[in-house]
């Protein structure tokens, strides 16, 4: 998949009668391989948005293409296409770290007990937790949650990456640690988009993107 | 999602859940309790109505009437196809004490009862003949006038078949030493019969009674009618109306009912424990997995798959649950008699049988409350927010 194209897309929220709009007729493109940040207030709407990319929330109207095509089985593409990551690590407490990893795996016809199992190896030790295979995710501090996350979101080999405030729990080394991890993803011709507030994160950016207002626009 | 991958995960996911431990411990309990309730029900319910159906003491009415003319009443009963025997008192009973049998734990305090061949189903030797003086007693055989008041025990009774087709010694009334052949044991389980009771012809009896009692003579207002089945005493005796009967034995309709409609009703309160309980339980367990659903959705995981995983790790707990709780059941059903009614000398011979049945209806209420429970909390999750699950 080479781009992820957002066209007149809303999303409004209804709570107790009222309206809140979340997103409104936002329109963007991203391309496989750049490093995309996305910024803007709290309650601006970037979840709204990362979710609605991955298929998690459904529009109002709108569309989003992938490869300018509609796709109606985002189950499929959460599984093949997109890496999610999110603030707190979304782990299962009762698997282990290599587990984890493997969760995407299952649902992969083509691939044996073996061939799972290798390959999560291979992706836990190039994010340096060759040694925490098989620690549960209380057994890990944030910092080796997150990159456990990471390998689970790389698994299947996806064409992007959506990470919301994926450093929101982590002290500065261990954000540093993600954003270089990303930055080299992006690198090996992956597109990333990364929810953030942090200013740290500008420098690894390839577009810096502001949502205010419902409104999606790059930042000059 | 292929079948290993699914099987491999719900495996996983089932056996790290610590809650699930005690998830299949309760169950177990639930089912266990369900099994051998309604099994101990059905069993006592057929102990009542058949087994004391076909027990002499309990077909047995006792008439009377103020005048004479209970003899010729008892005469035209003798034809009757309801009526297997009719007898008078001096043909009824005799109490005496086996000297032989008694020791520091045994009286010997033991009863003669006359009847008429075939109403004892023989094990060993014969049944009784024209031979006077012949008896037959049960192979639960214990002399002893306190075997009611707790001094049963399985490991009391006195194995006949050493003496079968030899005498054994009784002081009648306490006073006049006889001795009367045992010619055959029969079986105590096969219907009512009280270890302390030994059976007669009623011309045995009747010799006896007047050899040694000479100033014993025959009530002309009293009889015994044993009936085929005492149901059909009421419809036989109506006819008669200057005559009252009583039946020599009626524990059937009081205690029996009250025994079975507890077991009945506390069993049935078990299933609604049950269904409510296991409902709360699943809901619980599934409803606190809403964040690992989540991780299933976000790692590209559809309803249909996840509705699977969470049917597979279900069908997993109730199926080790179900099948720990028919082993344990079976084994429960031979331990309670032994345990409980070792002393009793009438229930002692109660077996329960674990009845398929019921093992049957377990396996279905197991079935139907995974598939609505899985099916119900599942529809909560997927109704639930995403932001709510993941963000959580
Ligand atoms: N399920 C929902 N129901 C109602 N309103 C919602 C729901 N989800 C989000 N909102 C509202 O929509 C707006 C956008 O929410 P969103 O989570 O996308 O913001 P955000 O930019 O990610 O904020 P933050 O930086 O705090 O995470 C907020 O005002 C929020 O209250
Ligand atoms: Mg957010």
């Amino acid at each position: 998949m080479q781009t992820i194209t957002i066209r007149n897309f809303s999303k409004t929220y209804v709570k107790n009668n009222q309206k809140i709009i979340a997103l409104n007729k936002i329109n963007y493109e991203f391309i496989k391989g750049k490093f995309y940040v996305i910024m803007g207030k709290s309650g601006s709407g970037k979840s709204t948005l990362l979710n609605s990319i991955a298929g998690l929330i459904e529009g109002d109207s709108g569309t989003i293409l992938y490869d300018n095509q509609n796709l109606t089985n985002t189950a499929k593409l959460r599984n093949e296409n997109v890496g999610l990551v999110y603030q707190n690590f979304l782990l299962n407490e009762n698997m282990t770290a290599i587990e984890n990893v493997m969760l995407p795996t299952f649902l992969n016809k083509n691939l044996d007990k073996i061939k799972r199992y290798k390959k999560a190896v291979n992706i836990l030790k190039e994010l340096d937790l060759s040694n925490r295979l098989n620690h549960y995710p209380k057994e890990l501090s944030g910092g080796e949650q997150q990159r456990v996350a990471v390998a689970r979101a790389l698994i299947n080999n996806p064409d992007f990456i959506l990470a919301d405030e994926p450093t929101g729990n982590l002290d500065e080394k261990n954000e540093e640690l993600i954003f270089k991890i990303l930055k080299k993803l992006a690198n090996l011709g992956k597109g990333i988009i990364v929810v953030s507030h942090n200013k740290a994160i500008k420098k690894y950016a390839d577009t810096i993107l502001i949502l205010e207002a419902g409104d999606l626009h790059e930042d000059k | 999602m292929k079948i290993n991958n699914l099987f491999t995960l719900a495996i996983n996911n089932t056996k790290r859940k610590k809650t699930n431990i005690i998830f299949i411990i309760l169950l177990m309990l639930i089912n266990i309790a369900i099994i051998v309730g309604f099994s101990s029900y059905k069993s006592l319910f057929s102990f009542w109505n058949d087994w004391l159906d076909k027990s002499y003491q309990f077909n047995l009415v006792n008439i009377n009437s103020g005048s004479e003319d209970v003899i010729s009443i008892a005469e035209s009963l003798k034809d009757n196809e309801f009526v297997r025997d009719v007898f008078f008192n001096d043909e009824y009973y005799l109490s005496g004490i086996a000297s032989d049998f008694v020791d520091k734990n045994i009286d010997g305090n033991i009863k003669i009862i006359g009847t008429i061949p075939k109403t004892k189903k023989i094990i060993y030797g014969q049944d009784l003949n024209n031979e006077i003086n012949g008896i037959i007693c049960p192979n639960n055989f214990l002399p002893d006038s306190q075997i009611y008041l707790g001094n049963y025990n399985i490991d009391k009774v006195i194995d006949l078949k050493n003496i079968l087709n030899k005498n054994i010694n009784i002081k009648l009334m306490n006073e006049y030493n006889t001795s009367l052949k045992l010619i055959g044991i029969f079986d105590s389980s096969y219907d009512y019969s009280s270890p302390d009771v030994c059976y007669a012809t009623h011309e045995t009896i009747k010799e006896l009674n007047h050899k040694y009692q000479p100033e014993f003579s025959k009530n002309p207002n009293e009889a015994f009618i044993l009936f085929d089945n005492i149901n059909n005493a009421e419809k036989v005796l109506s006819k008669y109306q200057r005559i009252d009967y009583t039946p020599v034995a009626t524990i059937k309709t009081d205690i029996a009912s009250k025994i079975l409609s507890i077991t009945n009703i506390s069993t049935i309160i078990l299933i609604i424990i049950f269904f409510i309980f296991t409902y709360l339980i699943c809901s619980h367990n599934i409803i606190k997995d809403s964040k690992n659903i989540g991780i299933l959705k976000i790692c590209g995981y559809d309803l249909i798959d996840i509705k699977k995983l969470y049917y597979f790790e279900y069908i997993i707990i109730f199926l080790i649950s179900f099948i720990l709780s028919i082993i344990i059941s079976l084994q429960l059903c031979n331990i309670i008699p032994i345990y409980f009614f070792n002393n009793n000398p009438v229930l002692s011979f109660l077996n329960i049988h674990p009845s398929i049945i019921i093992i049957f209806i377990t396996l279905i209420l197991n079935i139907l409350i995974v598939y609505f429970t899985v099916k119900i909390n599942i529809k909560k999750i997927e109704e639930m927010d995403i932001s709510e699950i993941i963000y959580e």
